[in-house]
């Protein structure tokens, strides 16, 4: 068999309730800011659950061309921007004369640059205000931008148009596993060869009365109302669900040697992606966890490690009653004792559930601990739960050796993505 | 359409062109659409849809007739709404 190619991470970008910028991220994540508070977008009045986190201080006329704006929701506006930051960071954007931003054209071919940019929902906020407008004011009233700005396919869509990328683009679906599988595609379209680099990730704007209303009636939502900064409480034995976030995480994969020949600094490897379904229920997972188990080990052996490797792991951590402890057997389902060992940190805690987009902010996030050497502290754990017996860390960041790191992305619909990333330290 | 040429641009048409599309100059009546102003068929549906809620009419469709290719076939097609004086039922709402 032939050798398959390392693939590195040569460029991050995010957009999320700490504000634009991986910067204002990590920041974020390190000094335990919380970022949950009442809904701006909407009146919530009335509703079940009234709160969540929003990206905020985005302007998107102050990132983006006005005529740009124009045709995309939320979700690819966001999607837009940490593009742009990640890309830039990859030293893969030049400029031009329309302020077309385009990936330079020396030593770089734009046909073997892809996108897999995810999406849960899509634009949804686009989707409900013109079917607002089809019942208020009749069908030639919608307006033709809706067929471009709804579809989930669009964040990834308009990256590509935006930035030249003639590669291989799509999205991939797969509930709040949709971001982790998105990157996992990346990876293996670059081992099958079809493209050198890819940008990839999630990017989800689905703070909107209709999910709002959804995920509280399924029971999913925290009601801590009187209380938004302390109801994202991942393996907390108070915790009642998942806060609602936004935003976008993006990363620009590479082929190893592609990013040496152009002098392009590795912020670490993707060495692994592990992938199942539970097949067990539409929302709850097993509750020993078996389908993350199988995802995990899937993950590890990809990467060419073993159990013993791994030093930190990314929780989905979403603080609901049932996740939580799952994937806490699922985790020790495969490191048995050595569970106590490996530190765990769930982003959730911080910047709530993005999502479609969860998986790829959490990889940046991952990245970040691996390249700087210390993991964020979870938020609000007071009381660890007995049933969720991790290393879970709180209080302060805690400094980690470079090494090796998981993250993991469950979805709604059984689904289990599993990433594992090494420091390029350790090649 | 057999209206004497319009003298100068609605203001409503100048602010959308520079909400929407971000046109900060005001071009002149001849711009051409496309050529000049880079706004493709979905752009110019865009912008009329828009127009109809920031002015209260209804702009008729072309039907056998050319679309609008210049700034000056849609300001005719604007005023001839308002002469008509074509009420909506959705009040007139700033740009998104």
């Amino acid at each position: 068999m032939a050798e398959r190619p390392e693939v590195v991470i040569t460029g991050l970008g995010a957009v999320t309730p700490y504000g634009c910028g991986v910067g204002l991220l990590w920041d974020g994540l390190l000094e335990s800011r919380p970022t949950a508070r009442q809904i701006t977008r909407f009146d919530a009045t009335g509703f079940a659950v009234r709160f969540a986190c929003e990206v905020a201080g985005f302007d998107p006329f102050t990132n983006l061309p006005r005529k740009l704006v124009r045709q995309v929701d939320s979700f690819g506006q966001y999607a837009l921007v940490a593009a742009e930051e990640a890309l830039g960071q990859a030293g893969l954007l030049g400029s031009s004369e329309d302020d077309g931003l385009r990936v330079p054209i020396e030593g770089v071919d734009p046909d073997r640059i892809g996108t897999v940019v995810a999406s849960g929902a899509g634009g949804i906020q686009e989707m409900t205000e013109q079917l607002d407008r089809l019942r208020a004011v009749g069908p030639d009233r919608v307006r033709p931008y809706l067929t471009i700005a709804m579809p989930a396919n669009m964040g990834g869509g308009q990256i590509a148009l935006r930035h030249g990328l003639r590669g291989p683009s799509y999205s991939v679906v797969s509930a709040c596993a949709s971001a982790g599988d998105a990157v996992g595609s990346a990876l293996d379209l670059i081992r099958a060869g079809r493209v050198d680099v890819v940008v990839a990730g999630g990017a989800e704007a689905a703070i909107t009365p209709l999910m709002v209303a959804g995920f509280a009636a399924g029971g999913a939502l925290s009601r801590r109302n009187d209380d938004p900064q302390l109801a994202s409480r991942p393996f907390d034995v108070h915790r009642d669900g998942f806060v609602l976030g936004e935003g976008a995480g993006l990363l620009v994969l590479e082929r190893a040697d592609h990013a040496a020949a152009r002098g392009a600094r590795s912020l670490a490897v993707l060495a692994g992606y592990g992938v199942s379904n539970d097949a067990h229920h539409a929302t709850r997972p097993p509750p020993g966890g078996e389908g993350a188990a199988r995802a995990l080990r899937l993950a590890l052996a990809d990467a060419g490690l073993e159990p013993g490797d791994v030093d930190h792991l990314n929780a989905h951590g979403t603080s609901t009653p049932l996740n939580d402890p799952a994937e806490a057997a699922a985790i020790r389902a495969v490191f048995g004792s050595r569970t106590d060992e490996i530190p765990v940190t769930s982003t959730k805690s911080a910047i709530g559930h993005l999502l479609g987009a969860a998986g790829g902010v959490e990889a940046v996030a991952t990245v970040q601990a691996l390249a700087r050497g210390v993991v964020p502290p979870t938020q609000n754990l007071e009381e660890l739960d007995p049933d969720c017996p991790l290393d879970v860390v709180h209080g302060q960041p805690r400094p980690a050796p470079p090494g090796v790191a998981l993250s993991n992305s469950f979805g709604f619909g059984g689904h289990n993505a599993v990433l594992a990333m090494t420091s390029v330290d350790q090649r | 359409m057999s209206t004497a040429p319009p003298a100068v641009l609605h203001p409503c048409l100048v602010r959308g062109l520079e909400e929407l599309f971000g046109v900060a100059h005001e071009p002149h009546l001849e711009a051409e659409l496309e050529g000049d102003l880079q706004l493709d068929s979905l752009a110019t549906v865009e912008l009329q849809v828009w127009l109809e809620d920031a002015v209260g009419v209804r702009i008729a469709p072309s039907g056998d007739a050319a679309p609008p290719r210049t700034l000056g076939d849609l300001q005719a097609l604007l005023d001839a709404a308002l002469r008509r004086g074509t009420a909506t039922a959705t009040p007139p709402r700033g740009s998104r």
